[in-house]
């Protein structure tokens, strides 16, 4: 059984946020809920000053604080590693969320894709609403709702259960990655095998210093950084007094 | 005759009242049902808010509650035989109200039932929620051998003995819920376990309190000697609670001003939902020191009036306590969540929030009403 | 309050009808449900027990073509059941190779707009303005075009086609039928492109140095130095894919150094980060410039060297010219004895407000990088009022450092084998020569505006001045108008002037996805495809020493009845029009014969077909095949959606540029001559050209690049801040304001904010004006005023305001407007930019042009 595990390369990374909308389009998210995300901070003071830009995600924890509290076991590990979800046995007590160390979990307080069931046209006649341009396309709650998202969780999560990302769990059981790596235009994300030592993802934690998010809480994340966004160089110096 | 028919054309519009809200209360639920809880002033900052700041409340008050009644039921304390019928009863009552906070809150109650054929044994939700249950059905059926005279059968200790074991267990799972957070160090370790436990038992005794006095006002009987001095008794038992709750607090507020954790700092950012002078939050001081000098006063000390005003203030001050708790860790945004909100968040509860609130006291209040209306809560064996 | 509890009946009954027959079982349980106090969650239920169903529904990938920037990259979309769900890069590209980039996916929201005009419409209210709703309402295609038609008749019954005007936006290279051949056919000169307000200055410095006309390929994996110039590519134009696929491994080989006063996505990664004064930019090049040849830098084996190797370009002293033996360049030595000489790095340090160590150390590290030292022209330096010279002085850097047409340098497009659709010469009748003879309405040409592109004066647009051109009705006044995917109420500076001129036209027509700006003044509007899902078309684009030629087709089921802009509308006008007893344009159109057939269209949707066909073939026809990639035939070509070119060839330029000298010219022999071809034209000196479009320079400094003080509006007591405008790299061209994730993910744009429209300020200066994040500010420029929320972002030079561009919309839909047709939703940009040129170019100036205050409201 694979142990699933994701890289992600900083100094890759443009900051383009490709891989959080590509991860709202491939699993159907509403809007307002972020399954992948980003910390930035803008560092410094003009005018020597950067911005930074880290992507995240579930972290899909060895030791998930979320797995751990849940009460019904909706919050449950796979033999893969993915932290997963079943919003059939969630009660919404929303204990996962509270307990997340790396806030990636949000909870559907409202009816999902809300707006996409307004029925008035912007102008009378010559426009349709939202409802009726799902209607037609024969989407469902969104015209672009992608019907693979349904294999292992239902399509759109309904109001009242907490979400996150899955790894894309639909997608790596048939064999393909996660829609986010597949979305990133710089190649900054590595997914794959970290049981497989010959995995492009062992190689890389060979190679470099990885690091995760509060590695002191012991939770065991399973998606590494490696490198910086911006590896700038200077002229050497030492400084002085 | 005149104070019968007064006394009973204010119970009746106290029943209205009660109905009122009650009805206020249903459709209210009916709405969070339906449209969800967009309705609530909560977001996925603050998670939980004044309808789960009002079940931890009722239900460790509860608890507190059946910690009382087994001063007689379970250690056999006999003088207070005369206060353990609605010791019992105030609990089931205060514990339902608490129930129907968290109803409400969770708004997805039908799915309880993974609660039973999936549980998760290291979630300190699940024991709350399986502990309480018990709770409930231990307290009811104690009450019904009460009820039917059978105080001390095998059974019915037993039943005694269940409940106070679950009402010390309880809180310091409530607290565990808080304590076992690694991602909140405000929260983190069995601090909050026994605070909980604290203010259980301090909110119980002011519960207890506030109502027998009120009782005897509403009633107008006449109080025997005997009830006076359990009375007394119980102020004191409710001063020395004030002054343990007291002392922890202080002992928690200076180390939380002392360190330099950031989480802790942020503690200190963070605007007190309900405003502070220097290091103490306005309900500390209002609901904690405030009826404790009260207390401490000895002719403040045997008058009813006061007596009843500290037990208020400690109600409200430790719902209040609750409240700043639970806000407090929740103020600012978790990691990437803080890409979309303010550094600190505030929090006013919405309108449904309140009535939520509104119905799980009505719902309390009215069994409450009932229960002395119909089950002689005053019976004690003979 | 029964309104109120029906909606929330309603509410509670759509969260259960998912499907008929869920809705049915859960509608019963969900009463008994309601009366226990308990919710149901019907939708999980609906949802989980249709997912049987939809799971087995097999997607496929289609290729298609991006065009939310001009990057114009090649892409496929997942089309499932008829329905477009998900985009990717086309990985058969050489140019973009399968990468992707954020904006691209909210191609689907476009698509799926619920404001898409679905059906062909007209105003009823006779009243033209901001304040007067159009009252749309729907109509036939069929009337649609018998108007149109009909109002174009008027015009050549009357002997005014020329008074007839097609104004230009987004275009695929299907664009000459509509902008082109049709509007001389009618008899028209007035085909006005939308190009000055995009990047024409940008392609002048590059012409009048190198003879190149167009963007230019940076061959950024090779190179060892990268300085940029306002130039943000891994957020904004161009090759956005390209350049974000390979950025981690070009930080690792070369420097990067990005000039700009805001602290830009590509800036974010630099080494150096040069916040420089906006419109200061030429200070800065000529001094990198200095330092170079005082330094002895400059590469020899591009530029030459000293005949006896010493070098005598000592700060401030002339150069003899004939001691320097130029090889494939030509004016160094003029550049340095009119420019250069004195222009040091500490002169530069106080106009650009950058420390003299930097831009010594830059240029010092830039110079030894050579020949692998790109320097990026950008939009920002060059869409200036006095930027044209901004633009040739940063792309002269290249010239010294032998970066141009070399290995990890700046190169040029290659070549592909696309044909013109047949000429409309044989279809013009006496009425349309005529017609076409008139002056344009941009009034390009005349002195004050030069639009010298590719060296002929009058031959660039000056897209923002049509609409002064309209409004004084001079040359003329113009009757009949079409727009197509154009937006100039929005796009254009000063856009109230756009506003007044569109209310005067008597009969517009705009061809539009959504009820824009400019459709709110026009009489006509009608629906348009969208490019990427529903058009036959195809477009070329640059990168990574590839060109591609990439396919758009109709690959979703249509929603609702749009029409093709560039070929099925003309054709069907082109019918009317022969209804009407003109039949020119449609005997033109069936000259665009399928190649593979040889027949005739007959319909629109064969004429679009066809013509793309005809203008590909030699593309995919074996038999034609002239180079770069080989297809079996037209289907072969459809399937992979993208034709390559063969890989650059470095240096085959060198010595064969078509400037006058065919060398790399520092002096301009070519801008002279154009220059003194529009002088000649309107029997002036070039100095008198030079003041009458408002540059400084007089003599010979007038062809050769230099620094020239900007010329930004507004007193700077009354208004002391410069604006700094930038791009999104969510914006698609402006047309992304009414997609939800543009503002769900706003926040990616640094120092930007979700939901909001922020002006980014210096705390510094913030806090002298007692702002606070979150305030609500006022911005106003001499011209205009906008209102938005104020961001304290140390990202920002102080003395300046950066703000984004792309909100502030008041029409396009629900979302992009807060109220359709009344209230923005933030602050268009374009309302505080003055309506000024760069006008030798004709670009529209967005950069560093005037100066603003901000207040409290």
């Amino acid at each position: 059984m694979p142990r699933y595990a994701m890289i992600i390369d900083l100094q890759r990374c443009v900051g383009c946020s490709a891989c959080s909308i590509a991860c709202r389009n491939e699993n159907n998210v509403t809007d307002g809920i972020y399954w992948s995300n980003k910390i930035t901070q803008t560092s410094g003071t003009f005018p020597n000053v950067r911005y930074h830009y880290m992507p995240t995600l579930c972290n899909h924890c060895q030791n998930a604080p979320c797995v751990r509290g849940c009460p019904t076991q909706a919050m449950h590990k796979l033999d893969n590693g993915i932290t997963m979800h079943d919003p059939k046995k969630c009660i919404g007590c929303k204990y996962c969320e509270f307990n997340c160390p790396y806030g990636v979990i949000y909870f559907n307080w409202d009816t999902p894709h809300k707006t996409w069931r307004n029925s008035r046209p912007l102008i009378k006649g010559a426009t349709s609403s939202p409802a009726e341009e799902v209607k037609k396309v024969r989407g469902k709650a969104i015209p672009y709702y992608n019907p693979e998202r349904e294999a292992t969780l239902p399509g759109i999560r309904p109001r009242g259960v907490v979400e996150k990302c899955t790894f894309c769990d639909h997608r790596t059981r048939k064999g393909n990655l996660p829609y986010c790596v597949e979305a990133c235009p710089s190649d900054a994300r590595i997914f794959g095998d970290i049981n497989d030592p010959n995995s492009e993802v062992s190689k890389l934690l060979g190679k470099f210093r990885p690091f995760r998010l509060r590695e002191q809480l012991g939770t065991e994340p399973h998606v590494f950084y490696i490198r910086d966004f911006n590896p700038a160089n200077y002229q050497p110096s030492k400084g002085g007094i | 005759m005149s104070q019968t028919k007064k006394s009973k054309g204010l119970y009746g519009m106290w029943l209205g009242l009660l109905g009122v809200a009650i009805i206020i209360g249903m459709v209210a639920a009916f709405r969070l049902f339906t449209e969800g809880h967009g309705l609530f002033n909560t977001n996925d900052v603050i998670i939980w808010s004044l309808p789960l700041g009002v079940y931890i409340f009722l239900a460790l008050t509860s608890s507190g509650l059946t910690i009382l009644a087994s001063i007689p039921l379970v250690f056999e304390v006999k003088k207070y035989d005369t206060v353990a019928k609605r010791l019992v009863f105030l609990a089931i009552a205060t514990l339902m109200g608490g129930f129907v906070s968290i109803g409400l809150e969770l708004g997805n109650v039908f799915h309880m039932i993974y609660n039973f054929i999936s549980p998760n044994f290291s979630s300190p939700i699940w024991w709350i929620g399986f502990i309480y249950s018990i709770e409930l059905l231990t307290l009811v059926l104690k009450f019904w051998r009460m009820h039917v005279g059978d105080w001390h059968s095998r059974f019915s200790k037993v039943l005694g003995n269940i409940s106070f074991f679950g009402a010390l267990v309880a809180p310091l799972m409530i607290g565990a819920v808080f304590g076992l957070t690694e991602s909140r160090v405000t929260y983190f370790g069995p601090v909050m376990s026994i605070y909980c436990l604290l203010l259980a038992f301090l909110s119980g005794i002011a519960l207890s309190l506030f109502y027998d006095l009120m009782y005897a006002r509403v009633t107008g009987k006449d109080v025997s000697e005997k009830k006076v001095e359990i009375c007394n008794e119980f102020t004191r038992i409710f001063s020395y609670a004030l002054g343990t709750v007291i002392v922890f607090t202080i002992l928690k507020i200076t180390i939380e001003s002392a360190t330099f954790v950031p989480e802790f700092l942020n503690y200190h950012k963070f605007k007190h939902a309900f405003g502070a002078w220097r290091i103490f939050h306005t309900e500390v001081i209002f609901g904690l020191f405030l009826p404790f000098v009260l207390m401490a006063i000895p002719s403040l000390r045997v008058s009813n009036t006061a007596r009843m005003m500290a037990a208020a203030l400690t109600l409200l001050g430790t719902l209040a306590m609750h409240m700043e708790i639970l806000l407090a860790g929740q103020s600012r945004p978790v990691g990437p969540k803080a890409e979309h909100y303010p550094e600190f968040l505030s929090y006013f509860p919405s309108i449904w929030e309140w009535l939520v609130f509104l119905l799980a006291v009505a719902v309390m209040l009215l069994l409450y009403t009932l229960g002395e209306r119909y089950l002689n809560l005053e019976e004690a064996p003979a | 309050m029964k309104k109120k509890q029906n909606t929330l009946m309603k509410n509670f009954l759509s969260d259960i009808k998912f499907s008929r027959r869920t809705f049915i079982k859960a509608s019963a349980t969900a009463g008994a449900a309601v009366a226990l106090g308990v919710e149901l969650k019907p939708e999980l239920k609906a949802l989980a027990s249709a997912s049987g169903v939809a799971s087995n529904v097999k997607g496929e990938w289609r290729p298609a073509t991006c065009q939310g920037c001009t990057s114009w990259c090649s892409k496929q979309v997942y089309v499932v059941d008829g329905r477009a769900v998900k985009v990717r890069g086309n990985p058969n590209s050489k140019v973009n190779q399968g990468a992707g980039c954020p904006r691209s996916h909210m191609s689907l929201q476009q698509v799926y707009d619920p404001d898409r005009i679905k059906t062909p419409m007209k105003r009823t209210n006779p009243r033209k303005g901001r304040q007067e709703d159009p009252k749309f309402v729907p109509i036939t295609w069929d009337e649609a075009l018998n108007t149109i038609a009909d109002k174009i008749m008027e015009l050549r019954k009357n002997n005014e086609t020329h008074k007839y005007m097609l104004m230009r936006g987004r275009y695929s290279y299907m664009r000459d039928i509509l902008y082109s051949r049709m509007t001389k056919i009618i008899g028209s000169p007035n085909s006005i492109s939308h190009s000055a307000l995009c990047a024409e200055a940008e392609k002048f410095g590059p012409y009048y140095t190198e003879a190149y006309w167009g963007y230019r390929q940076y061959d950024v994996e090779n190179t060892r130095y990268l300085l940029l110039w306002g130039a943000d590519p891994l957020a904004a134009n161009r090759q956005v894919s390209y350049y974000s696929k390979v950025w981690g491994d070009v930080i690792d080989r070369a420097t990067i150094a990005v000039v700009e006063p805001r602290l830009s996505a590509t800036a974010a990664k630099a080494d150096e980060w040069l916040p420089i004064k906006p419109g200061q930019d030429s200070a800065l090049a000529v001094a990198i410039s200095h330092v170079l040849l005082a330094t002895g830098l400059w590469y020899k084996p591009f530029v030459g060297d000293f005949i006896d190797g010493i070098n005598r370009f000592i700060p401030s002293q002339y150069v003899d010219e004939d001691t320097f033996q130029e090889k494939y360049t030509h004016g160094i030595v003029k550049y340095w004895n009119l420019e250069l000489r004195d222009k040091t790095p500490e002169w530069a340090a106080e106009i650009t407000g950058l420390p003299v160590n930097q831009i010594k150390r830059v240029a010092v590290r830039y110079g030894k990088s050579a020949p692998h030292a790109i320097s990026w022209l950008g939009g920002g330096p060059c869409m200036q009022v006095r930027g044209g010279y901004t633009s040739m002085a940063i792309h002269a850097l290249n010239g010294i450092v032998g970066a141009v047409d070399n290995i990890g340098g700046t190169l040029k497009s290659n070549k592909e084998y696309t044909v013109n659709f047949p000429g409309e010469k044989p279809f013009m009748d006496d009425i349309a020569k005529t017609g076409k003879k008139h002056e344009k309405l941009d009034q390009r040409g005349r002195l004050q505006f030069p639009c010298i592109k590719k060296g002929k004066p009058g031959s660039g647009v000056i897209t923002n001045n049509t609409a002064d051109g309209i409004i004084n009705g001079d040359p003329y006044d113009i009757k009949v108008a079409i727009g197509y995917m154009n937006n100039f109420a929005f796009s254009a500076p000063q856009p109230e002037r756009w506003e007044r001129a569109l209310s005067k036209i008597p009969f517009l027509v705009h061809i539009t996805t959504n009820a824009s700006e400019f459709s709110w003044f026009s009489d006509i509007v009608l629906p348009d495809t969208h490019h990427m899902f529903e058009k036959w078309g195809y477009v070329k684009s640059i990168g990574n020493g590839y060109r591609h030629v990439t396919l758009m087709q109709p690959i979703i089921e249509p929603v609702w009845d749009y029409k093709t802009d560039e070929t099925e509308i003309p054709w069907l006008i082109a019918e009317k029009l022969a209804e009407r007893g003109f039949d020119n344009l449609l005997r033109h159109f069936k000259e665009y014969k399928d190649p593979e057939t040889g027949k005739e269209p007959t319909n629109e949707k064969e004429f679009a077909l066809y013509a793309l066909k005809y203008a590909t073939q030699n593309l995919w026809d074996p038999t034609k095949y002239q180079g770069g990639d080989k297809f079996n035939g037209w289907e072969d070509f459809l399937k992979v959606g993208v034709w390559n070119s063969k890989p650059y060839s470095y240096q085959k330029r060198w010595g064969k540029m078509k400037t006058k000298t065919g060398m790399f010219e520092f002096y301009s022999d070519t801008l002279k001559a154009a220059l003194e071809k529009h002088a000649g034209n309107h029997n002036v000196t070039v100095d008198e050209v030079m003041k009458a479009t408002n540059y400084l320079a007089r003599g010979e400094r007038a062809f050769i690049p230099h620094y020239e003080e900007p010329f930004i509006m507004g007193d700077e007591k009354e208004y002391p801040f410069i604006h700094v405008d930038h791009k999104s790299r969510l914006n698609r061209e402006g047309r992304s304001a009414n997609c939800s994730w543009y503002y769900d993910f706003k926040d990616v744009d640094p120092g930007d904010e979700v939901w909001d429209d922020v002006a980014k300020i210096n705390p510094v200066d913030a806090q002298k004006l007692g702002i606070k994040n979150g305030d609500r500010v006022k911005l106003t420029s001499p011209t205009g005023n906008l209102v938005c929320t104020a961001k304290l972002w140390e990202g920002v030079r102080p003395g300046t305001v950066a703000k984004c561009y792309g909100q502030g919309h008041w029409a396009y839909g629900r979302l992009a407007a807060k109220k359709f047709g009344k209230i923005p939703r933030g602050g268009s940009s374009n309302d505080i930019i003055p309506a000024q040129y760069e006008a030798l170019s004709g670009s529209s100036a967005y950069y560093g042009v005037t100066r603003i205050k901000v207040e409290k409201v």
